[in-house]
């Protein structure tokens, strides 16, 4: 659990961690003027969701990540962060740690992706997954 | 030339494996502390670990109302003991609650103690959970160890029984009798799974028939339609199923903690078993003769159950009629297509006489089951068609607009028919010509039909009769072979050998089988919280005074993830009408995608 704070110095905590966790956060937040497109969403009624310069929000783990780069006033009022569990992957082509993760991932997948019918299978799955979240 | 014969030994128990007296020193156990009666059994398949373990436990269990395991208890001796046993045992069942000092002083409980010296605080945790399973189970090991006691003295009587005269054997059922109400009595104070483990035949010999059926009609005025034919495409197989041994210790649903006496309880079922002659060695036996049969396949299921079977399908042993119905349409009835497809299976199921006489070979009893898959695509159509639609209809379930059996299936004869819809095995509920053409290599292809043909199928019946045949037949071979696909890919997804009733479901299954965190087995689909109570798939319990108290700090954490789910970002740069050239950018796949980088939390 994380208490208030701010959210450089969780920022500085957790850095690109972040990226591999898996984050909750509820913030304040404030974009410099000069970002074309925050990145933080806010929900307005029951059907709108706006992307505003400042406001109080629900966010993940990468999105915080994200608007950090781009200099964004954050403070955190409470979420919780848990990291995913430390697996090593084997780097095929030098590529970057992230690229690699995706890469593996991707490969998993295609294990089952041969034949039409599991090609079908494979969709189902996809979006058993939305229906489940 | 010389022929040498094995004698026999004529003993109630046959094939008597005597422990040797070396063997029985070098693992402490003296002869003596054996029970004359358990040194008769035989002990093949039995590991001599956990046998001397099991036979400490019942020593110290003798031990504790002072009588001697090695003598032959006479009848009221064993009732003595039993009652003993059953008032010095701390039954906290009958209190309602644990008192801690009670069972501390508890003889029976103190066996507990020196059996697990390592373990002898676990009472007094602080988890509740811990306790409750490991007074349950350590009770459920006691009354096995006096249930065999009575079985064995069971045994023993009959076998006098046997070899007394008529005017004598009255006493005897008398005693018999009276052993058999005290061992129903302990019987139900195991717990399920135990209980189960007990009785529970564990070979199944299943005959299985798929079947594919469609129906040809015509429409007569925009809203009644007129039946004119059914088709149907059938094949079998016969399954050979060996139950896992192994002991559901469960005491509520999601509760999978292994307790410390589990190898004790499980010896204790296994020489339970065997002094009910249940047969397992032989099973063993049965299973490693079917594994040297070339033409058999193994399987594994999910739950360790093994079955053994055909090794696969064959397109060209499908077995096909066609039914022409113009003149009589209540001919077409479901328990009128039911009987046709066993007509058309009757003495062709393969494997069901080599099954038989290899467990007539061991001696086996397996029990016979006979379950009936009826597959038809869209079965709205066809089912509604039924003479006898009316009457069955109660039985059937609607999902997705289609007819079919869910929990319950439908009993005909000795059959359990199953109703499944193709529809819903395909993806996207796919037509019946895209799943032919999932099979290019197979004779699977539809026959082509012009509209005109479509829109008056009973003038192309007349016209062209034996194509009107073969569009019908080749309709119905498509159902059951994309179903036996299914069958096949259930089994090799889930690792469940049963044709599901949606692809939802099959994919459903295959991704619980994929989120079991590799180093927690145990752990299932909806991930418990920490105690195990509340799971965090159950939101609506969650968030009631009980769920959050029993949630741990799943209460906490839920919120913070609920509220940061927002849903795909769609942007539009400019709004109204756009004249010119606009780009469209889309991101296919993002949330998959995203979603596989994701992993286990630690």
């Amino acid at each position: 659990m994380i208490g208030r704070t701010t959210g450089e110095a969780f920022y500085n905590l957790y850095q690109r961690n972040l990226i591999k966790s898996y984050t909750g956060l509820k913030i304040k937040f404030r974009f410099p003027d000069s970002v074309q497109y925050p990145n933080l969403p806010v929900r307005l009624d029951f059907s709108s969701v706006i992307f505003p310069l400042e406001g109080e929000t629900f966010c993940t783990g990468v999105e915080f990540y994200l608007a950090m780069q781009l200099k964004c006033q954050i403070e955190i009022l409470g979420g919780v962060f848990i990291p995913f569990k430390e697996r090593t992957l084997k780097n095929t082509k030098g590529s970057t740690e992230e690229e690699n993760f995706i890469e593996s991932k991707i490969m998993e997948k295609e294990i089952f992706v041969r034949d039409p019918f599991f090609e079908g299978v494979k969709n189902e799955i996809k979006s058993k997954l939305f229906s489940e979240i | 030339m010389k022929t040498t014969t094995k004698t026999k030994t004529k003993l109630k128990f046959t094939s008597v494996n005597y422990i040797p007296e070396h063997v029985l020193t070098a693992y402490g156990l003296q002869s003596k502390i054996l029970h004359p009666l358990i040194k008769l059994l035989d002990f093949r398949g039995f590991d001599l670990d956990e046998l001397s373990s099991f036979l400490n436990l019942r020593s110290l269990v003798f031990l504790v109302c002072g009588v001697n395991p090695s003598s032959i208890l006479s009848f009221n001796e064993l009732e003595d003991f039993l009652s003993v046993i059953q008032k010095e045992f701390y039954n906290f069942h009958i209190d309602g609650y644990v008192n801690q000092r009670n069972m501390e002083l508890n003889k029976i409980f103190n066996i507990f103690r020196s059996l697990y010296p390592q373990y002898k605080d676990i009472f007094r945790s602080h988890e509740i959970k811990n306790v409750d399973c490991e007074l349950e189970h350590f009770h459920n090991l006691i009354i096995l160890v006096l249930l065999l006691e009575l079985d064995l003295y069971q045994n023993h009587y009959t076998e006098i029984k046997l070899r007394l005269e008529n005017c004598d054997r009255s006493e005897i059922k008398e005693k018999l009798d009276l052993i058999q109400i005290k061992k129903t009595e302990l019987v139900k104070t195991l717990s399920g799974g135990i209980r189960v483990s007990i009785s529970r035949n564990r070979l199944i010999i299943q005959d299985r028939i798929y079947a594919g059926f469609d129906t040809e009609y015509t429409n007569i005025d925009g809203l009644n339609n007129r039946i004119l034919c059914y088709t149907t495409a059938s094949t079998s197989e016969c399954i050979l199923r060996i139950r896992s041994n192994k002991i559901d210790f469960s005491l509520r649903e999601g509760n999978v903690k292994l307790p410390k006496t589990a190898d004790l309880i499980t010896t204790g079922v296994k020489l339970i078993r065997l002094l009910r002659g249940k047969k397992d060695f032989e099973l063993g036996i049965l299973k490693e003769s079917l594994d040297r049969d070339s033409t058999i396949d193994r399987l594994t299921l999910f739950n360790q159950d093994i079955i053994f079977k055909q090794k696969r399908f064959d397109i060209s042993k499908i077995h096909t009629s066609f039914h022409d119905i113009r003149t009589d349409p209540t001919q077409y009835s479901f328990y009128g297509l039911i009987d046709m497809v066993l007509k058309n299976q009757s003495g062709s199921i393969p494997n069901t006489q080599k099954f038989s006489d290899y467990t007539r070979k061991l001696n086996l009893k397996p029990i016979f089951r006979s379950e009936c898959f009826l597959i038809a695509h869209f079965t709205t159509a066809d089912v509604s068609l039924f003479s006898d639609f009316n009457d069955i209809k109660d039985k059937l379930s609607i999902l997705n607009k289609s007819f079919l059996t869910l929990d319950r299936n439908i009993s005909y004869k000795k059959w359990k028919v199953y109703l499944r819809d193709s529809s819903l095995l395909s993806p996207g509920g796919m037509s019946l010509k895209a799943i032919g053409s999932l099979y290019p290599m197979l004779p699977l292809s539809k026959v082509e039909l012009d509209r005109k043909q479509i829109k008056n199928m009973d003038q192309f019946f007349d016209s062209n009769k034996p194509l009107f045949i073969d569009y019908a037949i080749q309709d119905a071979k498509i159902v059951l072979w994309h179903s036996l696909q299914v069958l096949n890919s259930h089994y090799q997804l889930s690792k469940k050998y049963t044709i599901p009733v949606t692809l939802s479901s099959l994919a459903s299954s295959f991704l619980s089988s994929k989120l079991v965190v590799p180093e927690e087995k145990e752990s299932s689909y909806h991930p418990k919280t920490k105690n195990g109570l509340i799971s965090v798939k159950d939101l609506a319990k969650l968030n009631t005074p009980i769920g959050i108290e029993l949630s741990g700090d799943l209460h906490e954490y839920i919120d913070y993830f609920l509220g940061s789910y927002h849903g795909g970002r769609n942007e539009s740069y400019i709004y109204g009408m756009i004249n010119g050239r606009f780009h469209d950018y889309d991101l296919p796949g993002a949330y998959p995608t995203a979603m596989a980088m994701l992993d286990y939390p630690d």
